[in-house]
């Protein structure tokens, strides 16, 4: 109820998540929405009509169907990759901001380590080495974003730790555990989620990125692997805009609603933010 | 057994770059079974730190001498697991500042009945994760009620909108009664307020005060205050610090009605409002690194003598209590 009234009260998150849930939905209702089976062969090359919308690509697959079926793929492994990140970014940031001493040095010493190396280059090289496919791809994402997310969760923690709430918690007898699951986390929630939703954005960005290369899974279809074979199959040269333009504005308007939802958390919480805005 | 806590030569240092600031210098104190100790000091004096060393949270500093002996078992050398065990349900505290001290995301009712969850020793991950708000008529629920009641809260509608509130809601002296609440429903043996009201007006403060008097009951309590007044209703001891000692300590009677050490005599007389304003004792705060050999206090007493500055006074018994002035070396006084 809470979340349904921040949506509502909130312009930019409202925008955001509608166009975020419009995408989802489409996804979700794929098989429905879809006019012909993305995988059939009908004739190569055919330009928008009737019965193709969009047409069809090389070999002949109907590229409106695809384009519903690739956001399943494209979403999937942006969330699972995110959800790899955040968990992994909140547990070690809540440890290494709680904890303090060695074992914060250690993991804020990977941290820093993993946001030195430039990410792209580390992700391609990963990838080909552990070879592609949906899970390999989400979790190589997530291994290369949660430094990000634990550097966050680890500063927010840093001043919760000090809090009145925390100290009382302590001298009531209550344990690291207890204070770090009930105390600290449920405060740095807010923070968690906005972040969540930039990463979710990365992370899309990355898997779109990295099909396109033409290092995702070949079997399954995505935004960035329909770009990638607009691009090595003739599309470009073709002019065929309607295959390589939709996907391109496809990734452009699920980042641009993440991105519209995490600018509405930060305006919650900065209130200067919301008035730069508004000039 | 009648003592249940006995403090000895007390020394809690903080590191810093300039040298240990040694807040604590010595602390002497007793405190019997179902008594209640009043401590009174200036701000910086180590009451706060002698409060929180009491539960072993005086961290980043360290206790470097001394032993503090809670019912029968000096604490100063416990683990940190073992002193778990002794907060809350041994020793439990009353914060200073109301309006940090609740968790901004929980109702008053959720926090209340996460309190007593401890009390039963319910700590399982299950616990921590589903944080649930008493149901009306469950046993925390009535617990809790019993509680609120004893402090003139019986409406029903009252109470229930109470526990449905988020500490945001609720006033600064609502938000003290539910820190009083929350320690007492552990029912621990030794319960520290330290210095409970100062975030509060003055109406509010002592109607706090009686009320945690009150519901003590046969908990022993130590009240850090600056209200004589409450201080004389509550408490039937009273410590008076300076300087990170226990400069004077009695019977509230004796000690507020004739002080013997000069510091209790000028503190005493600073909180009597008069027409003409009342006296203050300035001279800046006291340098916790490098003490000044001998009486801490010796630059501001007004009985000032040649020993003072040489010697640090010794603490002697005078009838019902303690000193720590070189006025009383040899039992009595010697000054005109």
């Amino acid at each position: 109820m809470n979340l349904l009234r921040a949506v509502k009260s909130n312009s930019l998150i409202a925008t955001g998540a509608v166009t975020l849930a419009v995408l989802l939905l489409v996804a979700l209702f794929a098989p429905f929405l879809a006019p012909h089976d993305p995988w059939h062969y009908y004739q190569a090359f055919l330009p928008p009509s009737i019965d193709h919308l969009l047409g069809t690509n090389d070999v002949g697959q109907d590229i409106f169907s695809e384009l519903v079926f690739a956001g399943r793929v494209s979403l999937s492994v942006g969330f699972l990759a995110a959800l790899i990140a955040t968990f992994i970014g909140v547990s070690a940031g809540t440890l290494a901001g709680f904890r303090r001493g060695i074992l914060d040095n250690i993991l804020m010493g990977m941290t820093d380590v993993a946001l030195v190396v430039p990410a792209l280059p580390l992700i391609i090289l990963i990838s080909v080495y552990i070879g592609p496919g949906f899970f390999n791809i989400a979790l190589v994402i997530g291994l290369i974003l949660w430094p990000v997310m634990a550097r966050v969760v680890r500063s927010r923690v840093l001043s919760l730790r000090e809090s009145g709430y925390v100290e009382s918690a302590r001298a009531l007898g209550a344990g690291n555990w207890w204070i770090m699951t009930r105390h600290v986390l449920p405060n740095a929630l807010p923070i968690i989620a906005a972040k969540f939703v930039l990463t979710l954005a990365s992370a899309m960005l990355i898997e779109a990125s990295i099909s396109f290369l033409g290092l995702g899974d070949p079997s399954a279809k995505s935004w960035g692997s329909m770009l990638h074979y607009a691009f090595s199959r003739g599309g470009f040269i073709r002019e065929m805009w309607w295959w390589y333009l939709p996907p391109g504005l496809l990734i452009g308007l699920s980042i641009f609603g993440l991105n519209l939802i995490n600018l509405g958390f930060e305006d919650k919480g900065d209130p200067r933010l919301k008035r730069m805005l508004e000039r | 057994m009648k003592n249940l806590l006995c403090v000895t030569g007390l020394h809690v240092n903080f590191e810093t770059s300039t040298g240990a600031v040694r807040a604590n210098r010595g602390v002497n104190l007793t405190v019997e079974k179902q008594e209640r100790l009043g401590v009174m000091g200036e701000s910086g004096c180590g009451k706060t730190v002698l409060m929180l060393s009491l539960m072993r949270l005086q961290q980043p500093g360290v206790i470097a001498k001394g032993s503090i002996i809670f019912n029968g078992r000096d604490i100063t050398g416990l683990s940190e697991n073992q002193m778990r065990h002794i907060r809350g349900r041994g020793i439990a505290l009353i914060p200073q500042n109301h309006s940090t001290a609740l968790n901004p995301v929980y109702t008053v009712g959720q926090q209340l009945g996460e309190t007593i969850g401890r009390r039963h020793g319910r700590t399982g991950l299950w616990q921590i994760i589903r944080t649930r708000q008493p149901g009306y008529g469950s046993p925390a629920y009535n617990e809790i009620k019993d509680l609120f009641n004893r402090m003139n809260f019986g409406d029903e509608r009252f109470f229930k909108r109470l526990l449905d509130s988020y500490p945001h809601e609720l006033s600064g002296g609502m938000r003290q009664r539910v820190l009083i609440g929350m320690a007492l429903l552990l029912e621990p043996q030794l319960v520290i307020a330290d210095e409970p009201t100062t975030a509060l007006d003055r109406a509010t403060r002592l109607e706090i005060l009686e009320l945690l008097g009150m519901l003590a009951g046969k908990t022993t309590l130590i009240v850090v205050s600056h209200e004589v007044d409450a201080i004389k209703s509550i408490c039937n001891r009273v410590a008076v610090m300076y300087g990170g000692r226990v400069v004077e300590f009695g019977k509230t009677s004796a000690v507020l009605s004739s002080p013997k050490h000069p510091y209790t005599r000028l503190l005493l007389k600073s909180q009597q409002f008069k027409r003409g304003g009342s006296i203050s004792i300035t001279a800046g705060a006291l340098d916790m690194v490098t003490f000044p050999s001998g009486c801490p206090f010796y630059p501001l007493c007004p009985q000032v003598m040649p020993v003072c500055s040489q010697v640090e006074p010794a603490e002697v018994a005078t009838g019902e209590g303690v000193v720590a002035c070189h006025l009383y070396h040899g039992g009595k006084e010697c000054w005109k």
